[in-house]
């Protein structure tokens, strides 16, 4: 009976110890994954924090996949830090657009545009994002824009609304062009409303440097 | 007798007596006796008559009527020690300087736009632009013969239109130290204007590190005047819209803003200071924290679509800037006159040994440097994160702190270096005095 016992501890000890085994095991994984991971974190932090300080880049949806997952999150750090430059954050807020299927992007881009007091060059990134991000949904938020007392927020309003591609929000634009006082935001409020949303790329008619302008 | 002057050559660096001989014969032959402007030919009309900025003569070449193929020549005079040859086609797209044929018959620049140069990287077959600039030498690995240059202008596309032509000729002799005359504009910056931006002191930030930067190469900036937009413009230009109606490569409000260069009073570099250039790109974002009118854009020539470097401020006030982003503004500003004078990137985005780079259609690894021998490169072995970009934090033991590397790197780290290399073409650019 005692024999039995201590056989039976005996085989409990042994579990546990293998247990044990299996947990430095796990944990040995466990750290020298969370290591990868932290060293990925900073690469992709300076690879993105690259892009942003650059004179001229273009940045296609490809450059930025190719920098893995975690980006969004990066870039809606970047554009809410209020000590960071405010290129950084007009770029990171621009670049969330290509991000429509991120719900929390979406979310992040209507806060960022209900911000009071938001540096007007943020707010116009913000908006254009959220429209493009947004389409339909992002109307309402952006509607008001339209009747701001800066005209280039007008403008930006305009823009963002054409980018929603919505016929409703296309009609609001038309309408501010109608009444819109300043002469060089009507012209662009206009072709804004007449014309469809501006989905082209740049030309690239480049034969030997991709831009002969400094970049 | 000033045509006879003009006609009787040396040569700079050639050493060879030989070569010395058939430039003298070159250049006999290319005397036209009219003080060695240049030679009248077909589709170039007018011309002759020549300006001056400091020590350049500014030569009216003419105006070439296109599309064709204007065939022209000038003459590069025994006192000249650099030149320059500017195309401006107005905002007509696709204007181009090729080839270029030097005094002692050898191919400068090619005919042909899909292949690298015997001189280098250069942008006088560049796409879209209208206004095509070349400054020899461009690099250390050549000089310039006096002589009879000959040389073609012309538009790739077929659209009838014109451009002038102009040879700018530096008699600068003593490249050690030099200035640099720059007028400054504001567009749309609420605390920020012609009149206090000498006593501004954020805009003072930033105006001292260009400085600082520029002095390096032995450059000393020199502020002529300040401007602002005129009024009807200045919520207009306050953020540059991307659209590029004539495809040439500059959104055309910024094509109207560089042209405000005209309104100077003193001919120099012309720097715009605006709140935004937009980045809306279709599926793509295009940042542009800075741009210049060209590399090199066309020299002292002012009122062109190219005649200027613009700087985005990123706010409505310049006034909210921490001394950080002010400090990072004036290296934008002086990279961006780093290219309006004559220098490229150092290393492009994709690494200096990738032949598929963003928008780049011709797989050849030279346009992703300078053809400077002297400028470090950074390699794409040096993309230790593989993203397919080198930064500058990963070519730090390259050219990361080059000031005309490809983009800025992590504080405290700063790109203000430049090569003996990039100091000689910086010195020999005619805005250079």
């Amino acid at each position: 009976m005692a024999a039995g016992m201590r056989q039976r501890r005996g085989g409990i000890r042994m579990a546990l110890v293998g247990i044990r085994l299996w947990l430095v095991v796990l944990s040995v994984i466990g750290v020298t994954g969370c290591r990868d991971l932290a060293q990925a974190e900073p690469d992709r932090r300076a690879a993105l924090r690259a892009l942003l300080s650059a004179e001229e880049v273009r940045v296609t949806p490809e450059t930025l996949s190719g920098m893995g997952s975690g980006v969004p999150q990066l870039l809606m750090e970047v554009a809410q830090d209020a000590e960071e430059d405010p290129l950084f954050r007009s770029r990171a807020l621009s670049l969330l657009r290509h991000y429509p299927d991120e719900p929390r992007v979406a979310a992040f881009l209507e806060g960022m545009v209900n911000q009071k007091g938001l540096n007007p060059v943020l707010l116009r990134s913000a908006l254009h994002s959220h429209g493009t991000v947004s389409r339909g949904k992002a109307v309402p938020a952006l509607a008001p824009y339209l009747s701001s007392e800066d005209p280039l927020i007008r403008e930006a309003a305009g823009r963002a609304l054409a980018a929603t591609k919505d016929q409703g929000a296309m009609a609001m634009v038309k309408q501010a062009a109608d009444r819109e006082g300043d002469p060089s935001v009507k012209q662009r409020l206009q072709r804004l409303a007449e014309q469809p949303p501006r989905d082209t790329k740049q030309p690239t008619l480049e034969k030997r440097s991709p831009s002969p302008f400094g970049p | 007798m000033a045509a006879m002057r003009a006609c009787r050559q040396r040569v700079h660096c050639y050493q060879d007596w030989t070569v010395l001989l058939l430039a003298v014969l070159g250049a006999v032959a290319g005397c036209d006796g009219n003080g060695g402007g240049g030679t009248p030919a077909p589709g170039v009309s007018g011309g002759g008559t020549s300006t001056f900025f400091g020590q350049t003569e500014i030569r009216d070449l003419g105006t070439a009527t296109l599309p064709g193929n204007a065939s022209l020549a000038f003459q590069v005079p025994v006192d000249s020690t650099t030149f320059m040859l500017v195309a401006d086609g107005g905002r007509a797209p696709d204007i181009d300087i090729a080839p270029i044929v030097d005094p002692l018959g050898a191919t400068w620049i090619t005919a042909s736009f899909d292949d690298l140069d015997p001189i280098g990287r250069a942008t006088l077959q560049a796409a879209g632009q209208s206004v095509a600039a070349g400054l020899f030498p461009h690099s250390t690995t050549y000089s310039v013969p006096l002589g009879t240059y000959q040389f073609s202008v012309l538009n790739f596309g077929s659209a009838t239109q014109s451009a002038k032509v102009y040879a700018l000729l530096n008699r600068r002799q003593n490249f050690s130290a030099g200035s640099l005359i720059v007028n400054v504009h504001f567009c749309g910056l609420n605390d920020l204007n012609a009149g206090n931006a000498m006593t501004n002191p954020s805009f003072g930030i930033l105006l001292s590190e260009f400085s600082r930067i520029l002095l390096q190469a032995g450059i000393q900036a020199q502020v002529a005047g300040t401007y602002d937009c005129p009024a009807s413009d200045q919520t207009r230009l306050a953020v540059i819209d991307g659209v590029d109606g004539n495809q040439n490569g500059l959104p055309d409000e910024l094509e109207d803003l560089f042209s405000q260069s005209g309104v100077v009073t003193t001919r120099g570099l012309s720097i715009f200071f605006v709140q935004q250039i937009d980045d809306n790109d279709g599926d793509a974002s295009t940042f542009i924290a800075g741009i210049a009118g060209g590399i090199p854009g066309p020299g002292p020539i002012v009122g062109t679509v190219q005649s200027g470097v613009a700087v985005t401020i990123a706010s409505n006030r310049i006034g909210l800037l921490s001394t950080e982003a002010l400090l990072r503004r004036g290296r934008t500003m002086a990279h961006e006159v780093g290219h309006y004078l004559g220098l490229f990137h150092t290393t492009e985005q994709c690494g200096s040994n990738a032949t598929q780079c963003e928008g780049f259609t011709i797989p050849i690894a030279a346009f992703n440097v300078d053809p400077i021998p002297d400028t470090p490169e950074c390699p794409t072995s040096y993309d230790t994160d593989g993203d397919g970009q080198v930064t500058a934090d990963e070519c730090l033991a390259a050219d990361g702190l080059n000031l005309m590397f490809w983009t800025q790197p992590s504080p405290p780290q700063v790109r203000d270096r430049l090569t003996a290399g990039q100091v000689f073409v910086l010195q020999r650019n005619p805005l250079v005095q």
